[in-house]
C-alpha cells in the first residue's frame, strides 16, 4: 500500500505546482486588444 | 393651426422627470418601445398655450452622456439624430434642488450639443427644510441659460416653466466649456478629417461608438491627418472632460448655491449634522469602529474554535482510521490543517463584510468617506482608503480586495501596497508570545508596559501605512487625475438581500481564490519539512539513539521529529539563511518559523513549537522552552534586542503568501507584488538589522 499513498503525494505535489506555476508565471496573457490599461478601473 | 414643438426630458434617475412628465401631460400619454429594443419610450402632448402644443418625451433616466447601458444610448440617440421625428427643439435638463452638482454634468453636456437646454430645478419645496438657498439670476448668468425653478410634489412653477420654454429660440446654444482645450492636437484633427460637423458631437460619436450622423468621408480631402487614437486614450479623455465640466459646475455653484445646514431642519441634516461633525464625527465613527472591532473577535471566536476542533478531530480521526503512510500524513499534517487555515477565517471575513455592508447600506460610509478624505489625501491616500486600512486590522485579504471602490488607479494601487502594514489578527499570536518573553513587568502611567508595547505596534504599523504612502504618491509616475465626488445618500434601513449577497461574495471569493493558493503552498511546506537528503534526515532516528540515549519513548518521538526537521529541506533552508539573519539576532530554528510563517505569519509560533519539540498549545511550555533558548556563549536568545528586532520585523515584513496572491489578483500584474514583497520585506530586516544592533 505504500507505494500507492507515495504516488498520491507526488501527484499532490506535482498538482499544487502545476497550479502555483499555472497561475502565477505561465499565467495566459491578457487580450492586448482588451481596451484596458491602468485607468480602466477592470482590475 | 397650432404649432408643435418637440421637448426631450432629461435628468438624473429620482430627479423628478416622470412626475414632471405626468403634471405637464396628464392623461395624454403614450407608452411604447423604442425601435429594436426593449427600452420603455414614454411621449406625451401638453399645450404650452392656446397655438402651441408640446411633444414631450421622457427620456431615460441618466447620469451623463457616457453611456453605458441601452436605455442610456437612446438618450444619446436622440439627441445626435438630427433628422429623427424625436429630436428635439428644445431639451429640458431635470435636477433635483439637493444634488444639482451632479446633476448639472449632465445639464453641461446636453447644452454643448448645441441644442436649445432649459434647466429645471425641481423639489424647490425641499430647500427650505435642507437650508438650501439659489441665486437664480446668478445661476443663469453664470450657466448661460434659463432657469425653472419648480416643485412637482406640489405643481408649483409649471406655468413659469411653459412660458419660459416657449422662449426657447432666445436660449443660448453656446458650450459651457470647450472641449477641444482638453487635447488641442486631437480634437484639431478630428475637426479637420470631419468638417462642418460639431466637435462636440464627433466627440460623442467617437467614444461611444454611435454613427447616428451620416459622414461622407470622400469629401474630407485632409482626412488622412486625423489620427486615430486608442481606446484607452479615449477613456483618459473622457475623465480629463468629466474633471473639467466638475471645474466649471464648482465655480458656478460658488457663485449661486449656498447650502446652510445649520438651518437645516430635515432628518438627514440632523443626522448629518452630527455624524459629520469636525469633532463629534471622529468621535462616533472611532466608537463604532471599536464596536464593530471588538464584536468580530469577540463574535468570531465561537465559530473559528468550532471550525478549528472540527478540522483538529478531522485530521485526528483520519489519522487513525486511515492506513498509516506519507499520503495519510500528508492529508492529516498538510492538506486538512491547510484547508483548516482557509476556512477559520470565514467567520471575521464574513463578521468584517457584514458590517462593513449594514455601513454602506445605511448610507454612513459615504459619511466616513467625506470625514476622512481631508486627512487622508495629505498622504496621497484618498478618504475610501480608510476602508481598507480599518479592515486591515482584522486581514488584509478583505482588506485589499476592500480597495475596488477607490476608482483613481494611483489611490487604489497605494491603498493596496500600503495596507499590509497595517497590523492585522494573524501578527497578534507573534507579538503576544514575544512581548510576554521579552517586555519587563512593570507600568507607566498606569498602563502596563505590554499593554503600551502591544498598542504601540499597532500604531508603528498604522503610521507606517501612511508614511508609505506619501512616499510612494511622491514617487509613482502614474498619471491619475482624481476629483472627490462623493454623494451623500439618504439614510435608510438596510436590504438584508443586499446585506446577504455581499457578505457571501466576498467570503465565496476569499475562500476560493486565495484558499487554493493557500492549499497548494501548504502540500509543498509540508513535503520541504517532512523530506531531507543524506544520512542525516534518513537516520535520524539512530542518531538521536545514539547521542540521546537517556531519553525516554515520547522525549526520543519528540527529539527525533525536531531532528529531522533540522535536516529536513526547510530546515537546510534555515541553517543556510542563518548567516542573513544573525545579524538581526535570529537563529536558524527562527529562520525556519520565518519561511514557514510566509503561508501565514500565525504559523509562526506554531513552527516554533514544532522545532523546540513540545506540544504546541500548551503556551506555557513553548514559552518556557523558548525563554530557555540559549546562544552559544550562553545569553538567552530572545531577549529585548533580538525580541524587539523580531517584532518590529513581523511589523513590517510581508510575511504573508495569500496577500500578495490577492494583490497579484487585484492588480493584474505581478509587478506590484513583487515590489511590496522585496520593499517590505527589506525595510523590515534595515529597521531589525538597526534596532537589534542599538539594543544588544
Amino acid at each position: 500500500m505504500d507505494w500507492i499513498q507515495t504516488i498520491l503525494v507526488i501527484v499532490s505535489a506535482i498538482g499544487a505546482l502545476m497550479f502555483l506555476l499555472r497561475k502565477f508565471i505561465f499565467k495566459k496573457q491578457n487580450s492586448k486588444n482588451n481596451n484596458c490599461d491602468e485607468d480602466c478601473g477592470c482590475h | 393651426m397650432s404649432k408643435s414643438l418637440n421637448i426631450a426630458l432629461l435628468g438624473n434617475p429620482n430627479t423628478g422627470k416622470t412626475s414632471l412628465f405626468n403634471s405637464l401631460t396628464g392623461l395624454s400619454q403614450k407608452v411604447g418601445n423604442y425601435p429594436g429594443i426593449t427600452v420603455e419610450k414614454k411621449e406625451g402632448i401638453c399645450m404650452l398655450n392656446r397655438t402651441t402644443k408640446g411633444h414631450i418625451i421622457d427620456l431615460p433616466g441618466t447620469y451623463s452622456l457616457n453611456a453605458s447601458s441601452i436605455d442610456e444610448s437612446v438618450v444619446i440617440e436622440t439627441l445626435l439624430n438630427k433628422t429623427g421625428k424625436d429630436f428635439p427643439d428644445v431639451s429640458v435638463v431635470v435636477t433635483d434642488v439637493e444634488n444639482l452638482k451632479r446633476n448639472l454634468l449632465l445639464f453641461t453636456q446636453v447644452k454643448d450639443l448645441g441644442i436649445p437646454t432649459l434647466l429645471v430645478i425641481n423639489m424647490a419645496d425641499q430647500m427650505k427644510r435642507k437650508g438650501i438657498s439659489l441665486d437664480i439670476p446668478v445661476l443663469e448668468k453664470a450657466l448661460d441659460t434659463k432657469i425653472a425653478l419648480i416643485s412637482t410634489r406640489d405643481n408649483k412653477g409649471l406655468e413659469v416653466f411653459k412660458e419660459t420654454i416657449l422662449n426657447y429660440r432666445k436660449f443660448s446654444t453656446d458650450p459651457s466649456i470647450s472641449i477641444e482645450t482638453i487635447d488641442k492636437e486631437y480634437f484639431q484633427n478630428l475637426g479637420k478629417a470631419f468638417p462642418n460637423q460639431s466637435i462636440y458631437k464627433l466627440w460623442l460619436v467617437v467614444t461611444q461608438d454611435v454613427n447616428f450622423i451620416k459622414i461622407d468621408r470622400k469629401r474630407v480631402s485632409d482626412a488622412t491627418d486625423f489620427k486615430t487614437v486608442t481606446p484607452s486614450y479615449l477613456k483618459r479623455l473622457q475623465q480629463k472632460e468629466t474633471i473639467k465640466r466638475y471645474q466649471f459646475i464648482n465655480n458656478v455653484l460658488k457663485q449661486g448655491l449656498k447650502v446652510d445646514r445649520e438651518s437645516a431642519t430635515d432628518l438627514r441634516s440632523r443626522f448629518d449634522r452630527v455624524l459629520i461633525h469636525k469633532f463629534w464625527g471622529y468621535i462616533i465613527f472611532f466608537i463604532i469602529l471599536a464596536t464593530i472591532f471588538q464584536s468580530i473577535f469577540d463574535w468570531s471566536s465561537i465559530p473559528m474554535d468550532f471550525i478549528d476542533s472540527t478540522f483538529a478531530n478531522l485530521s485526528e480521526t483520519l489519522k487513525n482510521k486511515l492506513p498509516r503512510g506519507v499520503f495519510t500524513s500528508l492529508l492529516t499534517e498538510g492538506i486538512i490543517p491547510g484547508l483548516g487555515g482557509i476556512v477559520i477565517f470565514i467567520p471575521q471575513i464574513a463578521f468584517l463584510f457584514l458590517f462593513i455592508s449594514i455601513l454602506e447600506e445605511t448610507g454612513y460610509m459615504s459619511r466616513v468617506v467625506f470625514l476622512m478624505d481631508r486627512g487622508l489625501r495629505k498622504f496621497g491616500l484618498s478618504g475610501k482608503s480608510v476602508i481598507p486600512l480599518i479592515s486591515g486590522t482584522a486581514c488584509a485579504i478583505p482588506a485589499v480586495m476592500a480597495t475596488r471602490n477607490i476608482e483613481n488607479w494611483k489611490e487604489r494601487l497605494i491603498t493596496i501596497l500600503v495596507t499590509p502594514f497595517t497590523t492585522c489578527s494573524a501578527r497578534l499570536p507573534v507579538y503576544a508570545i514575544l512581548i510576554s518573553l521579552v517586555i519587563p513587568e512593570g507600568s507607566f502611567f498606569g498602563l502596563n508596559y505590554k499593554g503600551l508595547m502591544l498598542m504601540t505596534l499597532y500604531l508603528i504599523g498604522f503610521g507606517m501605512a501612511l508614511f508609505a504612502a506619501w512616499i510612494l504618491s511622491k514617487t509613482l509616475s502614474i498619471k491619475s487625475k482624481s476629483y472627490f465626488v462623493v454623494e451623500l445618500p439618504n439614510y435608510k434601513i438596510p436590504l438584508l438581500k443586499n446585506v446577504g449577497i455581499t457578505v457571501w461574495e466576498k467570503t465565496r471569493t476569499f475562500v476560493t481564490e486565495a484558499g487554493k493558493i493557500i492549499l497548494a503552498i501548504s502540500i509543498l511546506l509540508w513535503i520541504l519539512a517532512s523530506y531531507g537528503p543524506g544520512r542525516n534526515f534518513n537516520e535520524a532516528d539512530q542518531i538521536v539513539l545514539q547521542n540521546y540515549p537517556e531519553l525516554n519513548q515520547e522525549e526520543m518521538e519528540i527529539k527525533v521529529n525536531s531532528y529531522k526537521l533540522e535536516n529536513s529541506y526547510i530546515g537546510i533552508l534555515g541553517k543556510t539563511l542563518e548567516p542573513l539573519i544573525s545579524p538581526l539576532g535570529y537563529d536558524w530554528k527562527i529562520g525556519i518559523a520565518l519561511i514557514s510563517s510566509f503561508a501565514a505569519r500565525e504559523v509562526f509560533v506554531g513552527t516554533l513549537a514544532t522545532i523546540y519539540s513540545v506540544e504546541n498549545d500548551v503556551e506555557d511550555t513553548i514559552k518556557n522552552k523558548m525563554a530557555s533558548e540559549v546562544r552559544a556563549n550562553g545569553e538567552p536568545l530572545f531577549n529585548l534586542a533580538s525580541g524587539i528586532s523580531l517584532m518590529l520585523f513581523y511589523a513590517f515584513a510581508m510575511q504573508c503568501m495569500s496577500t500578495l496572491a490577492i494583490v497579484k489578483k487585484e492588480t493584474n500584474s505581478w509587478k506590484w507584488p513583487t515590489i511590496q514583497l522585496f520593499g517590505m520585506t527589506i525595510l523590515a530586516y534595515i529597521i531589525a538589522f538597526l534596532t537589534y544592533q542599538f539594543l544588544a
